[in-house]
């Protein structure tokens, strides 16, 4: 009986995913509701994990082992947890700002494409990755990302890997901080809010360090009371006449601010500030994403975007490039994300006390992942979609707003009054909302209207758009602090191979110098982005989606190579289906993005054109040097792009050989894992 | 069920969740430490909680 009900009970819960699936992907011109997207998320969700990852577990993984938290249990690094707060502790690591801003870009080309990525990738790829690397991870002690490659690939493999992550790190900490950027430019409301929250933070570590050292919680209701007041005196400073125009700053301002403030968080002692804004975060993360998931269940908003737009075909003012494989690119880390696998091989496997909890927080944790990815399209798609694209298109493309822009927006089939836009931004208190690009101004518009239809109203509009642009910001902040931090440590760890000294922790010049080096690297992204006139975002955003999915097809090829070292060979495609849909994306991706021959796509037509220009001499000198500096930026991003496929393709050998040696029998299969002990839990079960 | 009933569940339920929500957020990390240490060999609560940041930010911690 019991068996039945479990059955019909998944049956109804499979019918209403599908069901909902179907609504929103057969829906032709129906008004279709958010809640839709909810619902079908959902089911896929529950039956992925109920089945799909019970498969994975136990007949690919087999898990059944003592984890490093029950045999090494010192209370310091390794802590046996209950696995729901580690659940809360992953996700908390894993959610960034990618699952809100990549599906917002992607709703250029409808709300399908995105949507059914979303799940479909994060079911069969990216919470798999995130599930097999956290166990290979958990049976080597806690090992990285890079020291697996090195050990169960080869020595070239693991140095690729730790390449890979490097020129990651840069590449995405300019893209985020591009998108902070954009979010506070000429908006005083917004630069207030944001700048005040790191005094806020600063006494909040005071306060942990030598007050009351290591309570949490109450410092960081004290620190929640701040950001309050910040977010209410931003309103303030944005309706006065004297401080409005001392916190309006332009891009290139707002880029140096955020430069300086990289460079301060990652040379100041970490309690200062980087801790306090982490625990920050992390707690208006969480309660953000509830709310907004009973919000959209509350207002249950109907979808103005259509399924597919035009742009599909790649023609898109949001970014260049064609449904394949930019739609994919640009989702990133709400379906697939590489980086991923570098906090499932750091923290969380010294926390877990059985190895079956990695099905709950590495699987679960991807899913809950991808459904604020899935809200973040409701929330982007729910906007009139004539003021998506005039709040995501840049000046280069459609005008710097008013009644031209208006008129190039109609003309692709969404009507928009250019009044709209004036009586928009003065109900959210900015100035301006035309060409906010990088995502996350019209992020915080869908969210904002979402908040204010379950509590305040239209009054209360102008406060939910800045605290979702200051959560926004609050959370890529804390990603910058703590990636500048990581990726000086890994120049230091560079840098000591050459001359020990330099890799010291404790001296201060180093720290300075490697500080300034990390910073200078993203630095440089950041500010040609600032400067570049189609927004940046249309470069950096692919640049990063593609360097994110090659750490992810990086991190699958080393979890393939320990698999057919275990003898799953039946089992490979568990891994080798994700790899290969990354790697056709990735690599398509990269390859249009370097040699496209239409400019607006390809980085080296582009810079012909531009060359070709600042030549002509019809340019005056200054407007010529000009346009030939933004030429070498394109010549340098086809190099970085073509850089990371090289790395992946180089991993891809290595790993190959091993294969081959494998399969053929010419080398022993042998696996680098910590000793099998059998875990006292399961002796302690039936 | 009697009220009485009622908020003796309610009570538990409050207490498992502000359990949960200390050791969530690290509030209970040191109470944790302390009952795994051995007599008289422990860090006090200022060197633990420096020493446990250290750990947390030397590995990548926040994701994209």
């Amino acid at each position: 009986m019991q068996r039945v009900l479990t059955l019909l009970v998944w049956a109804a819960v499979a019918l209403a995913g599908a069901g909902a699936l179907a609504a929103i992907a057969l829906s032709r011109g129906e008004p279709v509701n958010g809640v839709f997207f909810v619902v079908a998320a959902g089911g896929t969700y529950l039956v992925a994990y109920r089945f799909y990852s019970a498969f994975v577990a136990a007949k690919v993984l087999a898990l059944d082992r003592a984890t490093p938290a029950e045999r090494l249990d010192d209370g310091r690094d390794y802590v046996p947890t209950n696995r729901w707060i580690v659940l809360g502790h992953h996700f908390a690591a894993i959610a960034g700002p990618g699952p809100l801003v990549g599906p917002t870009l992607a709703a250029q080309f409808g709300y399908l494409p995105g949507t059914l990525w979303l799940i479909a990738g994060a079911v069969l790829g990216g919470c798999v990755q995130d599930f097999v690397v956290l166990v290979f991870s958990l049976r080597r002690d806690g090992q990285s990302l890079g020291e697996m490659a090195r050990r169960e690939v080869s020595w070239r493999g693991g140095m690729i890997a730790m390449a890979s992550v490097l020129a990651i790190m840069v590449i995405l900490l300019a893209a985020v901080a591009l998108v902070v950027v954009n979010a506070l430019k000429q908006s005083p409301w917004g630069a207030f809010t944001l700048g005040a929250t790191i005094p806020a933070a600063m006494l909040m570590g005071l306060y942990l360090r030598f007050w009351r050292p290591g309570r949490v919680l109450e410092a960081s209701l004290g620190g929640i009371v701040l950001m309050t007041l910040a977010v209410l005196g931003g309103q303030w400073v944005a309706h006065h006449p004297h401080w409005a125009p001392l916190f309006t700053f332009t891009g290139p301002t707002l880029a140096v601010a955020v430069i300086v403030y990289g460079f301060s968080a990652s040379a100041l002692p970490v309690w200062l500030l980087l801790a306090p804004r982490d625990y920050l975060s992390a707690f208006v993360k969480v309660a953000v994403v509830l709310a907004l998931a009973a919000g959209i269940v509350l207002v249950r908003p109907t979808i103005q975007m259509p399924p597919l737009t035009r742009f599909v075909d790649g023609s898109g003012p949001v970014f260049a490039g064609a449904i394949f494989p930019f739609c994919f690119i640009t989702i990133a880390c709400g379906a697939v994300s590489g980086f991923h696998a570098l906090i499932a091989s750091g923290t969380t496997p010294r926390l877990l006390t059985r190895e079956s909890d990695a099905r709950l927080v590495g699987y679960g944790s991807m899913l809950m992942e991808s459904f604020v990815g899935v809200m973040a399209m409701v929330a982007a798609c729910a906007l009139d979609p004539g003021v998506y694209f005039a709040v995501n298109a840049p000046a280069g493309v459609v005008g710097a707003g008013g009644a031209a822009a208006a008129a190039t927006i109609s003309s692709w089939g969404f009507h928009l009054d250019p009044a709209t836009m004036e009586s928009l931004a003065r109900s959210v208190g900015e100035q301006t909302l035309w060409n906010r690009t990088g995502g996350a101004p019209s992020l915080a518009l869908g969210m904002a209207r979402i908040f204010s239809g379950s509590i305040g109203g239209e009054r209360l509009l102008g406060i939910w758009y800045h605290f979702a642009i200051m959560f926004e910001a609050l959370f890529i902040l804390t990603v910058l602090d703590a990636g500048t931090r990581v990726g000086r440590f890994m120049i230091q760890e560079i840098l000591g191979h050459a001359w020990a000294p330099l890799g010291r922790r404790s001296s201060w010049p180093v720290t300075l110098l490697t500080s300034a080096l990390i910073v200078a690297a993203w630095g440089y992204f950041l500010w040609r982005g600032v400067l570049d006139p189609l927004g940046g975002i249309n470069t950096l955003w692919p640049l990063f989606g593609i360097s994110n999915q090659i750490l992810a097809s990086v991190a699958l090829v080393v979890a393939t190579t320990i698999l057919m070292k275990m003898g799953r060979r039946r089992h490979l495609w568990v891994t080798l289906l994700p790899t290969a849909w990354l790697l056709a994306a990735t690599l398509t991706a990269s390859w249009q993005k370097t040699f496209d021959p239409d400019p607006h796509l390809g980085f080296l037509a582009q810079a012909r054109v531009l060359e070709q220009k600042a030549d002509s001499g019809a340019l005056p000198p200054d407007k010529a040097a000009e346009t030939r500096r933004i030429a070498f930026n394109n010549r340098l991003d086809a190099g970085v792009t073509l850089l990371f496929a090289v790395l992946v393709l180089l991993l891809i050998a290595e790993a190959a050989l091993e294969w081959y040696g494998i399969l053929s029998g010419r080398k022993p299969s042998v696996v680098h894992e910590a000793p099998h002990v059998r875990s006292r839990w399961l002796e302690a079960s039936p | 069920m009697s009220a009485r009933r009622l908020g003796q569940l309610l009570a538990a339920a409050a207490a498992a969740s502000w359990r949960a929500l200390r050791a969530w957020s690290g509030d209970a990390a040191y109470e944790t430490y302390l009952a795994r240490a051995r007599e008289g060999r422990h860090l006090d609560r200022e060197r633990f909680y420096l020493e446990s940041l250290e750990r947390r930010y030397r590995t990548p911690s926040r994701c994209c």
